[in-house]
């Protein structure tokens, strides 16, 4: 992660929390499974 | 490497990631299914019981890949690269199978601990059928980003140093926000 593409993680981010918030399950799945997709970008 | 470094992109080149999204999304569907299957033997268990086991999983893995527990206990994962005859079949089916096995989350190395409390989550608060498959779309999605990035960052060369240190990933913060960040999130699926 870096200031430059630290941006792609503003939208999984944003949708756990508007989940939280709205207690929308499927913006909290939706943003939670993109976080771990995410946090894996080091094993390619 | 799917992508050749230093060239311009191509419509090739994005049938190749489309190929390898295609590939990660239907790897992390079926693995999401699987553990959603699964999740009908925790059918019994009452929602204080799961949060306790999310909690206690969580702290589990955490101690299997950074903690007390390293080398005592290994988590589950293919601890090799996924093999380059993969692609003996051709570029684009290649492409998928190496999605598919980057996406399954199990036939490669699996560096975070962001997956496996997905998985948890998964199995103890048994979602609907509808957000297990999202969860798997989502899973698949976010697999492919990275190569995505490095294809249109690499359309323009002074990009393509910030693609590779994001892909890399070695921010060391990296590990520990984003398994608290699922796990944050695991919370909404639970109440």
């Amino acid at each position: 992660m870096n200031y430059r593409t630290g941006w792609l993680w503003l939208l999984p981010v944003g949708l756990i929390i508007v989940g939280l918030l709205t207690k929308a399950e499927a913006l909290a799945a939706l943003g939670i499974s993109l976080v771990a997709g995410l946090s894996l970008a080091g094993s390619i | 490497m799917l992508l050749p470094p230093n060239r311009r992109r191509s419509l090739y080149d994005t049938k190749v990631i489309a190929a390898y999204w295609g590939g990660t999304t239907t790897g992390a569907l079926l693995s999401a299914l699987s553990v959603w299957v699964l999740s009908g033997f925790t059918e019994p268990l009452g929602m204080r019981v799961r949060i306790v086991l999310l909690l206690t999983g969580t702290v589990f893995v955490w101690l299997c890949r950074h903690g007390s527990l390293v080398g005592v206990l290994a988590l589950p994962e293919a601890r090799r690269q996924i093999p380059s005859q993969v692609f003996t079949s051709g570029i684009y089916r290649g492409a998928y199978q190496f999605g598919f096995e980057m996406g399954t989350g199990v036939r490669t190395y699996v560096p975070s601990i962001a997956p496996y409390i997905l998985l948890l989550t998964v199995w103890l608060v048994r979602p609907t059928l509808a957000t297990a498959l999202l969860v798997g779309c989502g899973f698949g999605l976010g697999r492919a980003i990275p190569m995505m990035v490095m294809m249109t960052s690499q359309v323009a060369s002074k990009d393509s140093g910030i693609a590779a240190e994001f892909i890399r990933g070695k921010d060391i913060y990296a590990t520990p926000i984003t398994g608290l960040l699922v796990l944050l999130g695991a919370f909404t699926l639970v109440y």
